[in-house]
């Protein structure tokens, strides 16, 4: 943010004292206001939508090509912001539906020009009246102050998009040892742990289904920051039972046991092998294995407690008995999951 | 009064700017005009953009009582925005 406000302020010296002129520079002036206005929109408001900006056309030919390429990557910001992957059916489909959004909001903006125009030399007569009004006391609680520059410090990384949630969530999916697929190039048989995209359901559509040793045992449900997460555990739930005919010959148990809840940056976990599933915050999706050892000891002993509901039954002894059993057949504890499960 | 009209008209059709009217009305003016005169003028473009810079700044600093160096130094206020983590 520091920077965007010395670039507006340098370019803006330039132009009062060297008369400099050139409207590559001046849009991306503008951009940058409209990146400080944002941000302090978000650092009041504490609002986490999603703005992109609205660059305005040029009226006549353009022969500056590197105008031109900035005006191209405003558009396809614009176009990434306006996609919206919930409910449609595939994600070319939904980029061009938000394709078309964003060219009908340049047509009307550009349709609006003149109008604006108008509007703009009304109102800038009345700017000194204005910036009179403009001084306000400093009246601001120390504590309300440090509540805004903890916010102002968030508002300075923007909200992901739909697309970059995907981006974040497939990145997290290959750090804890999954292969990330399309249905096309589904491989269940070369890999361990498979996270398929856009998985068709019986019941609508899954953003990721979750393949251990060729059977399916849990859905993802990505969605944008600033969601509420707790309706999306309803929709994941929908997910997890209505299989078709031929999911359900491949999952393990239907409803399917594990299923998350993310936005790329907070992930939610709910897992039905317990005696009372909830939802809890994990830091990240579990590995393949460890997936496949609670597939082991479920199956060995449908009765065998999890780790949360051992807890929850007999404290500390009774959890250090299953994570002991757990290492043991494993071959090789893995501490850190078992915190996580 | 009249020129408040004006100004939600404006805001009402200011994509870029129009939702800081509730903020700080001087900020849809600045930039809504530095966005009209892109291609036209870009030199007052510039012009404007630098208003609407120290303008955001003043107003943080006086209005909602961000520390900084205090009032009526407008020209080094930007200077004490918070930096890239």
């Amino acid at each position: 943010m520091h920077r965007t406000f010395e670039d507006v302020r340098k370019v803006g010296n330039r132009a009062v004292h060297e008369h400099y002129a050139d409207s590559r520079a001046a849009l991306t002036a503008v951009r940058d206001c409209f990146s400080l206005g944002l941000w302090l929109h978000r650092t009041l408001t504490g609002e986490r939508e999603i703005r992109a900006f609205l660059a305005p056309e040029p009226t006549g030919d353009v022969a500056d090509g590197a105008l031109l390429k900035d005006l191209d990557r405003y558009r396809a910001d614009l176009v990434a912001a306006r996609t919206n992957l919930q409910g449609k059916t595939s994600r070319l489909h939904a980029e061009q539906e938000a394709r078309q959004a964003a060219e009908a909001q340049l047509a009307a903006a550009a349709a609006a020009r003149a109008e604006l125009a108008a509007l703009v030399a009304q109102v800038t007569a009345l700017e000194t009246d204005l910036s009179a009004r403009a001084q306000h006391p400093p009246t601001v609680a120390p504590r309300r102050r440090d509540a805004l520059v903890e916010r102002a410090r968030r508002a300075s990384k923007a909200p992901l998009t739909e697309l970059e949630t995907r981006e974040a969530i497939d990145e997290m999916l290959r750090a804890a040892g999954w292969v990330v697929a399309d249905v096309a190039d589904l491989d269940l048989v070369n890999h361990s742990g498979v996270a398929v995209r856009e998985l068709v359901l019986a019941s609508g559509r899954a953003d990721y289904g979750l393949y251990v040793d060729g059977t399916l045992v849990g859905v993802i449900e990505a969605k944008r920051e600033g969601t509420s997460l707790s309706t999306v555990e309803v929709q994941s739930d929908r997910y997890a039972t209505g299989l078709t005919a031929e999911q359900r010959m491949n999952a393990w148990r239907t409803p399917l046991p594990l299923r998350y809840e993310s936005t790329g940056v907070e992930t939610w976990f709910t897992n039905a092998l317990e005696d009372q599933p909830r939802a809890r915050q994990v830091f990240g999706f579990h590995r393949p294995e460890t997936v496949a050892s609670w597939m082991v000891q479920s199956q060995a002993d449908p009765g065998a407690p999890t780790y949360r509901a051992a807890y929850r039954a007999g404290g500390e002894r009774a959890v250090q008995a299953v994570s002991l059993r757990r290492d043991r057949r494993a071959g090789q504890g893995e501490s850190r999951h078992h915190v996580a499960a | 009064m009249q020129g408040d009209e004006r100004l939600r008209a404006l805001a009402q059709r200011s994509a870029n700017f129009g939702f800081l009217l509730a903020h700080e009305p001087l900020l849809v003016s600045y930039g809504a005009t530095a966005e009209s005169c892109v291609y036209t003028d870009p030199n007052a473009a510039l012009v404007k953009a630098r208003q609407f810079g120290e303008s955001l700044a003043d107003a943080l600093l006086s209005g909602w009582g961000w520390p900084g160096p205090g009032r009526g130094r407008s020209t080094s206020s930007a200077r004490s925005m918070p930096r890239e983590p």
